[in-house]
Parts: structure tokens; C-alpha cells; sequence
């Protein structure tokens, strides 16, 4: 297992309490709009960001992220929310108005070349000659299946694989295996390409 | 992490924990460990989170978008009557949709383009949560500015505490909604001729049209006859035909129906619908610069449909389905006869079940994969409803 620095422990505590405050401010949102202000000050940059590496243009993410926001004001007023974690409920929200809205874009096209991969492990040797770099490498994850694209943005935006369970709605253990897979494939794909650069 | 081989053993994947975990490391901002013999795992990671662009938003949308979710008349403190009946799978149910009136706020109504989207939700929302409280009696000549939601705005209520608790089950919230009923088009038979209702082929088609785009529909080249269904799921539409229609306005507090002339032109948003002879619509238009129009076309049809052969322009059409129904219209012994849409993308609890029933008939619709988007012309599907008028 990977070995966590001393202040780790602190700083799980840190999110821990942001969690605790969320919720609260959550709560309150019902009858006092200023909270879900402050929980809209805390994460519309990250739901911007989210929907933008999404949906691509900053039109589709002003959209998505106001239909986000305004769903979760009301869903609050109703007093709903997720017993878990807000911000997970919150990306959950905004993850399903991305689906929604690629359900109304053009069909993307077939990711044949995707699918030509074996699920194998690049070898030594393969990898060493890639040398993948990170721009590279990002530019492919579009070139992933949805789903797995969808985990690794949800990563960028800074959830762990326990809030992203909760968003995709899989269990913990699909999630760890998911993006295993995707970054094996994300791999694959940049020895399948040639890409050269920056040495592990 | 334990998973399960094909053969239904289970097997441990110490690689995808590991990664996990070096992510989580990384996902909090925190440097992963270097020891051990999976740096080749943890690297790449580091490499792609070093890579995500810094896209902030624009600070105008951010200050505005704060200011509207401030100030925006949301049932928040709204008294609900009684509790919100989730629109059921079942196009029996079509009723309990009719029941509930809505109002959208002027400013919204005239808000730019690319607010139509906000007053959408809020036209939904407010609609599907204060039905009661809201209700009002709108002249009859006031311009109706009211939607009932596409799929894109995925409504989230349910009938009660049962549903609630299943869609906790799931770990989401909108992914509940079942399928949500778009609208529906009416189809009068006295208002067509006795050629357009010998017919009993469907065929859904989409059409896309660009911002302030324009298509004109004149003389079929080859024959084709019967009755159409536009129904808006995104964007504005506006149209002139040569016959008087009829518009559905779903969520409207003084009738479902209106029956402009021939002539008048035709305005619709999302989740309205206009039903026409073909052949009788002139031209549609996207009024707006800023959201593209996209609309199903649902023909119920004899001779060549397709949209070369009706229409030119520079829009994008494609057909997304073909279906039939089980008589031609002219057999219908009802007055009326409404084509229906619906958006399903099932959920494990709720698995969709097509069926004929004394009121409804599935006609075609390729049900969306549960938890995947794949293109809009998956999902929806169109039922027939008798109608007694």
C-alpha cells in the first residue's frame, strides 16, 4: 500500500470538517439562500471545470453548470440531499445534466481504434519506449469509453474514488478496477500512437 | 479491490488498490509515495493531473449566475399541496401531468438565449413542485411561455417515500426518473382528409437547425401524404404552415391544446409540440443567435418521407427509428388520436416494458442504455394514445 505522510492525517481531518460544514450549509439552504451561496462560492469553479472538459465549449459548460446549481437550490428547498457527501451530490447533479446534454449533441463517433486494444498490460519494454507525457496522455482520454473518461475527470476535479462511486452511481471496488483499466488503456493507446516525450 | 472471474471466483487486484489509493493522494493535492515497485502506476497519474487545463469561468457568468440563483423565484417557499406524482412509465398515467400549472417570471421568459435553458428547469420546477400555489387563470391570449421538460432537463420528483428511498439506493438522484413524458401531438381526424388517415407507417426523424437557421418546405418530390408531429426538445421553433394545426402546450394552466390558423406562425420551446398534415408545413426557424434547434419529427405516413424529400435548407436530419401502427388512422374509431414521446432510460428498478393497452400503443423507440448517453436518437420513445375527445 502507499505509505501516507504524517500530514495526511490532518488534513483528512481538514476535509472532513469542509464535509461536515457542507452538509450543514446544506441543510440551512432550504430557508436561507446566503448558504447555498457559500456553497455556490465553494464549487462552481470545479463544476465549471468539470462540465468544460465535458462538453467542450464554454457555452455548453455556462449551461450545464447554471442547470446544475439551479437543481440542486431546488432540490434543497425540498428538502432533498444525498446523506452522504454534498459535494458528491453535487457532481452527481452536474454529471447527469452532462449526460443529458451529449444525449442532445451529435452521436460521438465510434471509438473502433479504442476497441482494437487487447486488455493487456503494455510491456517494459513498450513503455520505456513510450514515455508517454502528461499532455499527450490527456489529450487521449476522450478516446476513452465514456465512462472511464468520465472517472478520470471526475478525479481532475478533485474527487476520491469513494465520492466517485457515489456520482456514477457504482460500487467502490468497480470504480478502483475502472480507472485501473483506463489508465492501462490510456497507456495503450499512447504506445499504439507513438507518443514520445518525458521519461517515467 | 475484489472482483469476480468469469469463472465466478473472486480475485484480488492489489494494482487498481494501489492506484486508487496513490490517487486519492493526488486527488487531495498530496504527493503519493515513491516506495515499492508501482511508480510505473502512480507517474502517469501525476502526469495527467499536471496536464488539466485551467479553465476558470468567466467572472460575469459566475456574478451573474450567483445574482439568479439568489433572486430566482424557486418554490422555495412554496407551500406544496400535496406531494409531486412522478410522471409515470406507464402512458396511462398521461392525466396526472395535466393537472399542474406553472409560471414562468417575465424576466425570464425574456431573459437571452442562453438563459432558456435556466427558465426551462425553473418553468419545470416550479410547475412540478407548486402546482397549486402558482395556479393561475392566463388570458387566453397571452403568449404561453411554459415547457414541460425535454430529457435533457430530467426532472427528479417522485410519487413517495418507497420511490425516494430506492433512488437512494442507486446512490443518485435524477437518474429516478424513469421516463420522463416529453409531450405529446394531437392528431383531430376530422380536420384531415381521408388520403392523409389511410396511413400506418411511423418514422421518427431529428432534425438539428443552426442558430437563426432556415428551412423551407416545399412540394414533395415524390408523393407522400399523412399527418406529422414536431416536438421541440431544445431550442425555439418557429413555423408557418398552410393549415390550420394544432399546438401542444403540455404544462399550460388553461388547456393543453391551442388551434392557431393557417398562416399565423407557429411558436414553440421545449417540450411543445405542433401536429400538421404533411406536406402542409411551409418553413421552420431557429429564431435564436445563441442555442441550435433540435426537434423530433414523427410522421405518420404513406409514400417517401424522407427529409430530402420534403425539405430544403442547410439543416441536419437523420431518421432514428421505424415503427408502424396497428391500424391506419382511418380505423381509429375515437375522434382523436394523440403520438406521444416519451425519454426512457431504465433504471435496474424500474426496467421499461413496452405494452399495448387499452389506451397506448409502443410504436418504436430504441430505449437509452441505463447509465449511457449515447446520441439523441436513443431513448426516446413514441407511443399512440386513443384519445375519446
Amino acid at each position: 500500500m502507499v505509505a501516507l505522510p504524517r500530514e495526511s492525517e490532518a488534513e483528512s481531518a481538514l476535509e472532513w470538517r469542509v464535509d461536515e460544514e457542507d452538509r450543514a450549509l446544506a441543510e440551512r439552504a432550504a430557508s436561507d439562500r446566503e448558504s447555498f451561496g457559500i456553497l455556490y462560492d465553494r464549487y462552481v469553479r470545479r463544476i465549471y471545470g468539470f462540465c468544460y472538459r465535458r462538453l467542450q465549449t464554454h457555452e455548453a459548460a455556462e449551461d450545464a453548470t447554471s442547470q446544475t446549481f439551479l437543481r440542486a437550490l431546488t432540490a434543497l428547498s425540498q428538502g432533498s440531499n444525498s446523506s452522504g457527501s454534498f459535494k458528491s451530490w453535487l457532481f452527481t447533479i452536474a454529471y447527469h445534466v452532462i449526460v443529458d446534454a451529449h444525449r442532445l449533441q451529435k452521436p460521438m463517433a465510434l471509438l473502433d481504434d479504442v476497441h482494437d486494444f487487447a486488455e493487456t498490460d503494455p510491456g517494459p519494454e513498450e513503455l520505456a519506449l513510450t514515455g508517454e507525457t502528461g499532455r499527450e496522455l490527456y489529450a487521449l482520454i476522450d478516446r476513452l469509453p465514456r465512462d472511464q473518461a468520465d472517472l478520470i475527470h471526475l478525479r481532475f476535479s478533485g474527487l476520491n474514488d469513494q465520492e466517485i462511486a457515489g456520482v456514477l452511481g457504482k460500487s467502490y471496488g468497480a470504480v478502483r478496477i475502472a480507472q485501473h483499466r483506463a489508465m492501462k488503456r490510456l497507456r495503450q493507446m499512447a504506445a499504439h500512437s507513438g507518443t514520445k516525450g518525458t521519461p517515467q | 479491490v475484489t472482483t469476480r472471474d468469469r469463472k465466478g471466483g473472486s480475485r484480488q487486484d492489489p494494482d487498481a488498490d494501489q492506484l486508487a489509493a496513490a490517487w486519492n493522494e493526488i486527488t487531495a493535492g498530496r504527493r503519493p509515495s515513491r516506495d515499492g515497485d508501482h511508480a510505473d502506476l502512480t507517474a502517469p497519474v501525476e502526469l495527467l493531473h499536471a496536464a488539466v487545463p485551467d479553465v476558470p469561468p468567466r467572472p460575469a457568468f459566475m456574478q451573474d449566475l450567483r445574482e439568479q440563483l439568489m433572486q430566482a423565484t424557486l418554490p422555495v417557499d412554496a407551500p406544496i399541496s400535496e406531494p409531486v406524482r412522478h410522471l409515470s412509465a406507464n402512458p396511462m398515467v398521461v392525466q396526472s401531468r395535466t393537472s399542474m400549472a406553472a409560471h414562468v417570471p417575465k424576466s425570464l421568459r425574456k431573459a437571452a438565449a442562453r438563459w432558456l435553458p435556466i427558465a426551462a428547469t425553473i418553468t419545470l420546477l416550479m410547475a412540478t413542485a407548486a402546482g397549486a400555489y402558482f395556479s393561475i387563470d392566463r388570458p387566453n391570449n397571452e403568449p404561453n411561455g411554459t415547457n414541460i421538460a425535454a430529457p435533457s432537463a430530467g426532472t427528479s420528483e417522485s410519487s413517495g417515500s418507497t420511490f425516494l428511498e430506492e433512488c437512494d439506493v442507486i446512490g443518485a438522484y435524477f437518474p429516478c426518473v424513469a421516463d420522463p413524458w416529453v409531450t405529446e401531438g394531437l392528431i383531430v381526424r376530422a380536420n384531415l382528409s381521408g388520403e392523409d388517415l389511410a396511413v400506418s407507417n411511423v418514422q421518427m426523424q431529428g432534425w438539428e437547425l443552426d442558430r437563426l437557421g432556415h428551412i423551407t418546405f416545399g412540394e414533395p418530390a415524390n408523393p407522400v401524404t399523412g399527418v406529422g408531429v414536431d416536438i421541440v426538445t431544445s431550442g425555439a421553433y418557429l413555423a408557418v404552415f398552410s393549415v390550420p394545426v394544432v399546438v401542444g402546450r403540455p404544462l399550460t394552466g388553461g388547456g393543453e391544446f391551442e388551434y392557431p390558423r393557417e398562416g399565423s406562425a407557429v411558436e414553440l420551446s421545449r417540450g411543445d409540440s405542433v401536429t400538421y398534415p404533411i406536406g402542409s408545413k411551409l418553413e421552420v426557424n431557429n429564431p435564436l443567435e445563441g442555442t441550435r434547434l433540435h426537434f423530433k419529427t414523427i410522421l405518420i405516413y404513406a409514400g417517401d418521407p424522407s427529409p430530402d424529400n420534403l425539405a430544403g435548407g442547410d439543416y441536419f436530419a437523420q431518421v432514428e427509428g421505424e415503427g408502424s401502427l396497428p391500424m391506419p388512422l382511418s380505423d381509429y374509431e375515437t375522434p382523436e388520436v394523440s403520438i406521444a414521446l416519451s425519454y426512457v432510460n431504465p433504471n435496474p428498478i424500474y426496467p421499461f416494458s413496452p405494452s399495448d393497452t387499452s389506451f397506448a400503443t409502443h410504436l418504436l423507440g430504441p430505449v437509452a442504455p441505463y447509465g449511457e448517453a449515447r446520441g439523441p436518437g436513443i431513448g426516446f420513445v413514441v407511443w399512440a394514445i386513443v384519445r375519446q375527445g
